[in-house]
């Protein structure tokens, strides 16, 4: 489980391509014929609910799943319906299995998972292509996927820290300024 | 030759014998689970009644899993005593196990008040899946049965039954539902929520008595003089862990207190999930805290320490999620402030969305979120941060 991608707001020039490109590419997916089976699909309003977002002017949005070496949203599923995929770099959700407890959404760090129609949704890391569409359609390179199956603990824990996330956690700290 | 034993096959004791076997690929490893199911999901009970999931769907591990990890499984014995001097565990068929180390997750069992018992007909808990499929009998169209008790296994239980079809009405002690993990606000929220989709509440009364129609249907009397008809009482009045096997040593109904390490205060002896009496990280103070996350995180840590890897435990804290008809609802560490000194509370209340954030010295220690909870991880994570800053 080694799929990263990485952000770099000040290469970001806000043209919204990795926005559509991410709900374009899972809706396409959900309507795949594989995927009729699974009975879940994705509808158009899924397009106003991106998991990134980016604007040039330093404005930016990600709650895109960092597909954890100890993922704690795979403890804490009560339904076993994550699950690391094996042989994969990438951590998924089996949308039949969802039940919709929100307990992933109360657990994940990085407020990476959302439920929508019933199941939780976060980044699947665009299975079946080279690389994750948001950073595949990016022109100015402000995001980079970084896909190995091997990794070691502490440079995951380094980048972890210095990728930013959706919302300053100082905006939640008590401590005024 | 002794080895490991692990009481209890759910999900502490689970995560417990997975990582002994990951950390020690040669040790014997027995479990001792006291149900003769293969380990299920325990929090799928009331989706199972309410019939989003089949039975299957429960099942943690399939059958060749104990198998594929070389542990052997006692199935359907129970732990009656532990002599620490010797090392023994013993059975209520009367073997006796030696061990090395002794894991103990034997989980918990509902409270039922004086004068009722679980061996009633008209009477259970919701703790197994024994006693969901004696709920799932008595679902019929119309039915009416009583859920005693207003926290998160009540409420989602009562919804389940809604959902099949029944007549639910949840009899809670307190003036408000969910007192344990709400405020007043939220809680009527919910209970607004209950109402509109037809359960019945009643508040601020308790169950006295259970009496017999002349027809042989159960007629409950509540201490305000009510007698109510119904099929089925289920108390969800908490529960009180499974820690007899250690009577004398520990006063009756305690659990065991676990340090950092899961480790008890008996030599060899680990504990995990609802037997385990954990630090709490905002109330610093070592509680109960029965939920799935602690069970599968305690149990891992335990097995890990076990097998001679040190690893550490970063506290409990006691944080409940749920959808009720499709409101999701996330509770997390102190949401009722015991005085205005030193704290601060924050909410935030729109139309269905309700957002509570509370602070101790500046410091997050709660936060309760109904309607839109997608920042609920991210609250989680700054309560981690600011209790790990400010540990004494």
């Amino acid at each position: 489980m080694m799929l990263s991608i990485k952000v770099d707001p000040e290469k970001c020039d806000g043209c919204g391509r990795c926005t559509a490109a991410c709900s374009l590419g899972r809706m396409l997916r959900a309507v795949a014929p594989e995927c009729e089976s699974g009975e879940k699909k994705y509808t158009v309003t899924e397009l106003a609910q991106p998991l990134l977002w980016l604007t040039g002017n330093k404005e930016y949005r990600i709650d895109l799943c960092r597909h954890c070496e100890k993922p704690v949203c795979v403890d804490v599923c009560v339904a076993g319906a994550i699950k690391p995929e094996e042989n994969s770099i990438t951590v998924q959700i089996q949308f039949e299995k969802c039940v919709g407890c929100w307990s992933c959404v109360m657990e994940c760090p990085f407020g990476a998972i959302r439920l929508f129609d019933g199941s939780a949704v976060k980044c699947d890391g665009c299975p079946g292509y080279v690389a994750p569409l948001c950073a595949h359609f990016c022109p100015t390179g402000a995001l980079q996927a970084d896909c190995r199956s091997t990794g070691n603990a502490i440079r995951r824990r380094r980048e972890r820290a210095s990728v930013p996330g959706r919302i300053n956690n100082e905006a939640y700290s008590g401590k005024r300024a | 030759m002794s080895g490991y034993v692990i009481i209890g096959n759910s999900t502490a004791g689970l995560a417990g014998a997975q990582a002994l076997r990951q950390h020690d690929p040669c040790a014997k490893i027995t479990v001792i689970s006291g149900e003769p199911h293969l380990p299920y999901s325990r929090v799928l009970l009331t989706h199972l009644i309410a019939g989003h999931v089949v039975r299957d769907q429960l099942d943690l591990t399939g059958p060749e899993f104990m198998d594929r990890l070389g542990i052997t499984l006692l199935s359907g014995s129970r732990a009656v005593n532990v002599e620490l001097n010797l090392k023994e565990v013993l059975l209520d068929s009367g073997e006796k196990l030696q061990y090395k180390s002794l894991l103990v997750a034997a989980g918990s069992r509902p409270v039922f008040p004086d004068g009722f018992s679980g061996e009633n007909p008209a009477i259970t808990g919701l703790r197994t899946i024994d006693d969901a499929i004696k709920i799932c009998r008595h679902v019929v169209p119309g039915a009416k049965i009583i859920v005693v008790g207003g926290g998160p296994v009540g409420v989602k239980l009562a919804c389940a039954l809604r959902e099949a079809g029944t007549m639910p009405e949840i009899i809670v002690s307190s003036p408000n539902l969910l007192s344990q993990v709400s405020d007043d606000e939220a809680a009527r929220m919910v209970q607004a929520m209950l109402t509109s989709r037809g359960i019945k509440i009643r508040t601020g009364v308790d169950v006295v008595a259970l009496h017999k129609n002349s027809d042989g249907s159960p007629l409950l009397v509540l201490n305000n003089g009510l007698e109510i008809d119904c099929s089925l009482i289920v108390f969800c009045k908490g529960v009180r862990p499974n820690t007899d096997m250690f009577s004398g040593l520990i006063p009756q109904g305690g659990g065991l207190k676990v340090d950092w390490h899961m480790r008890t205060l008996f030599p060899d002896v680990f504990a995990a999930g609802d037997v385990a009496e954990t630090y709490e990280i905002t109330r610093h103070e070592y509680c109960l805290a029965a939920t799935w996350p602690h069970a599968v995180q305690q149990g891992r840590l335990a097995g890990m320490n076990m097998a001679g890897h040190v690893a550490a435990y970063g506290g409990s804290l006691f944080r409940n999620a749920m959808e009720i008809f499709g409101l999701p609802f996330v509770s997390m560490g102190i949401i009722r402030v015991p005085s205005r000194e030193n704290w601060d509370v924050r909410i935030m209340h729109r139309d269905k969305c309700y957002r509570k954030l509370v602070y101790r010295d500046g410091n997050l220690v709660g936060a309760l979120l109904v309607g839109n909870v997608a920042e609920a991880g991210l609250l989680q994570a700054e309560i981690r941060r600011a209790a790990s800053e400010n540990f004494y």
